[in-house]
């Protein structure tokens, strides 16, 4: 009877997130009345360049989206660290040691995080896929609980959900190198043979990728923290750079809705480069120009 | 077995150079460049009586590149009679400015001058949120901390009586060791409100800062020990920076040794292997 | 299925809503907007109190369970527990944890050089990784050792004593390839953001969510 109770009012649960909804929208409706608006323009013109930019940007990417859907592979050159990331997994089998990953050292709100959560799912499932194990630290704690149900969700989905240990994702310290510290003693109690690093990296990349490559695992970083990127070439079998990392998921997943997004970004790229160049040769031969130019650009 | 050189040997030369010239003061000659005279100008330029918003966004693990830079400037703007409304969006930052900000008080009061926190300067203490904070900082400050740091309501202190936002801060001035920090301040608060702004970030973090500093959107910046030696030999005034860049001008040479020794010795293994294979 | 789609529908109403703020100023819009930026100060607040029962519960357990490196475990609990309570202490009967407080002590004498000390270890992990990296085996890397010793030599003021051109050359190095190499990464790294965050607001990739 208790169950059968629980699952009736556990269909209420999903009043909690209208209810949020409508008292965002209705609170600034009630306070709206009381304050005087100034006489402000509606749109604001400086951002109109952003706008175009992002109509631009979104045309591509739907395009490509239905492109995809009709069936028309979208191809993508190959990236070594991303097919080095399953050989790491099957090495860990092998061994009979975990894979070491590690989301980043940001927040849920960094979108490099996010990111490497993305391509956690997808390391998770191929873990799974291996009979192998996976530990991940954090430096947050919405970024473990969001792991947890990452990872838990990917050996579900890979048909293993026995093998899920939730003693495995851990919040560690929100401290940077309380943090560190407490990576660098999992690196060498637990020795795993693979450690991949995929987010928000800051100082502290160096400490975890020099520990890393003493202890002899095989590792692949991805990041867009640019002043980081040096170390981790520097100390890791294959970085992934910058947008190398955040298509990273597109490939791992294969999903040609994903993958469709990526190509937006390739031509938009495309599109920039353009505008570069011609407002390159503009600023030489008709400087008179540029102003109205940079407005647009 | 091909024998791989024992790193620790770098180790304890690296440690030993830091160690023995800790001991061995010597003075070095500095050249401003043009960053940090950036960073000068703009608190030089301020009338007495502006209003310096510094966002302190380090903790205690980068104290020792970011706290020398960090008493400067609050040494330089306080003694020209600027005024500063500090606040943070890392939780372990505010112990840092309140150290930061009593050690300059004391020091100025050494040279007869008196500052008063609450009129002076004031520490409003760390606000959760990352990014979203420092929007909501930019739109309104006394909204976004109605308490400073010490508990006290902010529309108390003299120091806010005039300030709402950015429209009354005369210069954002901020110090980071990574994220949240100069980046988030330039996207959020510098571009929509065009305030002018000066960073001073760790050595690392620098290159990231060029390209902003070349648009104009930052004045100038102070990267690393360097930076805040360069910005203390402007200020006349000697203090961490310069003591602790004499050890690092020789760590230098000396990781260059090692890089140089490391080529040799491999350009040196290269030409046997091949003189082996032609024999 | 509800527990996919009301999450998805939730992120899509905050993204929009962020997204016009931005362009459009429209009392309604920034009101809502401000609200959403409300909410999410108070759920990273209660983040905090989220770590600190997770560090709790996975500790104790191993405590409890005896398993294996139990001990340090204890003193992990017991170091957060002291920190947490003297703070509280402190803001009790002073009001405040600024200079003088017992938690401003143990912060500066105890977390302080803590952090400074593992912070410092890149020192000596640089001067090793500089060893091991910095091989000219072929231009590219030539190149590379080339530029990064004369920057390290001309950021220094000893470089500047040995001669005034090499400062010049480390800055000419720093503001014109490493800034323009810097914007192409900047670029792409802000189209991958881009992409990414378009994926998320429309749901396409959420990896956190059971389903399809």
């Amino acid at each position: 009877m208790g169950s059968e109770r629980r699952k009736a009012l556990s269909r209420y649960r999903y009043f909690l997130p209208l209810i949020f909804v409508v008292f965002c929208i209705s609170r600034p409706l009630t306070i709206a009345g009381e304050t005087e608006t100034a006489k402000e323009a509606v749109f604001h013109r400086e951002h109109l360049n952003v706008l175009v930019a992002l109509i631009v940007f979104c045309a591509f990417f739907f395009y490509f989206l239905f492109r995809s859907r009709k069936g028309r592979a979208l191809y993508l050159r190959k990236i070594p660290g991303i097919r080095a990331i399953e050989e790491a997994v099957g090495r860990a089998t092998e061994m009979g040691k975990p894979v070491l990953f590690v989301p980043g050292i940001d927040d849920i709100d960094e979108i490099q995080t996010l990111a490497g959560i993305a391509i956690l799912s997808h390391v998770a499932r191929i873990v799974a896929r291996y009979d192998s194990s996976i530990i991940v630290p954090t430096r947050k704690s919405i970024v473990m609980t969001v792991c947890e149900e990452t990872v838990k969700e990917s050996f579900t989905a890979a048909g293993r959900p026995d093998a899920y240990r939730g003693d495995n994702i851990r919040y560690l310290s929100d401290d940077q190198f309380a943090y560190t510290v407490g990576v660098d003693g999992i690196m060498l109690r637990e020795k795993p043979v693979a450690n991949i690093y995929m987010g928000a990296f800051y100082a502290e990349s160096l400490i975890l990728s020099e520990t890393g490559f003493s202890s002899g695992a095989i590792q692949v970083a991805g990041t867009a923290s640019l002043s980081q990127l040096p170390f981790f070439i520097a100390a890791c079998d294959y970085t992934l750079i910058a947008e190398e990392f955040y298509a990273a998921s597109a490939y791992l997943s294969k999903d040609p809705k994903v993958l469709s997004s990526i190509k937006a970004s390739d031509y938009f790229k495309i599109v920039t480069i353009l505008v570069l160049v011609a407002g390159i040769i503009l600023v030489n031969v008709k400087p008179e120009w540029v102003e109205m130019f940079k407005f647009w650009f | 077995m091909k024998k791989s050189f024992d790193r620790r040997w770098l180790f304890l030369a690296v440690g030993l150079v830091v160690v023995v010239f800790l001991r061995i003061p010597f003075r070095l000659k500095y050249a401003p460049n043009q960053k940090t005279r950036g960073v000068y100008q703009a608190v030089e330029s301020l009338p007495p009586g502006s209003i310096v918003y510094l966002a302190v966004d380090y903790g205690p693990s980068s104290q020792a590149e970011l706290l020398p830079m960090h008493e400067a400037l609050v040494y330089h703007m306080l003694k020209r009679d600027l005024r500063i409304i500090a606040g943070s969006v890392w939780e372990s930052a505010p112990p840092v400015t309140d150290k930061a900000f009593e050690k300059v008080a004391a020091v100025l009061r050494k040279e007869g001058i008196e500052k008063k926190y609450g009129e002076d300067y004031v520490n409003l203490g760390f606000k959760a949120g990352l990014d979203v904070a420092i929007a909501k900082i930019g739109s309104s400050i006394p909204e976004t901390y109605p308490k400073d740091y010490r508990g006290a309501p902010v529309k108390e202190l003299p120091i806010f009586e005039d300030v709402e936002n950015f429209d009354q801060i005369g210069l954002l001035c901020n110090l980071s060791a990574g994220s949240p920090g100069a980046r988030q301040w330039l996207q959020q608060v510098q571009t929509r409100y065009n305030v002018r702004m000066v960073a001073g970030v760790t050595a690392v973090m620098a290159p990231d800062l060029y390209s902003f500093f070349q648009s104009k959107q930052l004045e100038g910046f102070l990267g690393g020990l360097v930076g805040a030696a360069e910005y203390e030999y402007l200020i006349e005034r000697p203090g961490l920076g310069m003591a602790g860049m004499n050890v690092q001008s020789l760590s230098h040479f000396l990781i260059l040794g090692f890089v140089i020794v490391g080529n040799i010795i491999y350009f040196w293994g290269r030409w046997k292997k091949r003189k082996e294979e032609l024999e | 299925m509800l527990q996919v789609r009301v999450p998805i529908l939730i992120t899509i109403f905050v993204g929009v809503f962020m997204i016009l703020k931005f362009f459009f100023h429209v009392p309604f819009i920034k009101g809502v907007a401000d609200e959403l930026e409300q909410w999410c100060l108070v759920a990273f607040a209660m983040a905090i109190v989220l770590g600190v029962a997770n560090i709790l519960r996975i500790n104790l357990r191993v405590v409890m369970k005896r398993r294996k490196d139990w001990p340090y475990k204890i003193v992990l609990v017991f170091s957060m527990l002291v920190m947490a309570g003297v703070g509280l202490f402190d803001l009790i009967t002073r009001g405040d944890v600024s200079v003088g407080s017992r938690f401003q002590y143990l912060f500066e004498y105890i977390l302080t050089p803590l952090s400074a000390t593992v912070f410092a270890l890149l020192a000596f992990y640089i001067s090793s990784a500089a060893f091991r990296a910095f091989r000219a085996r072929n231009i590219r890397a030539a190149l590379l050792l080339i530029s990064a010793s004369l920057v390290m030599i001309g950021r220094v003021p000893l470089g500047a004593a040995i001669s005034g051109t090499l400062p010049k050359l480390a800055d000419w190095i720093m503001a014109v390839p490493n800034t323009a190499g810097q914007r192409g990464l900047i670029i792409g790294a802000a189209m991958g953001v881009i992409a990414t965050g378009l994926r998320i607001i429309f749901g396409i990739e959420r990896p956190y969510l059971k389903g399809e």
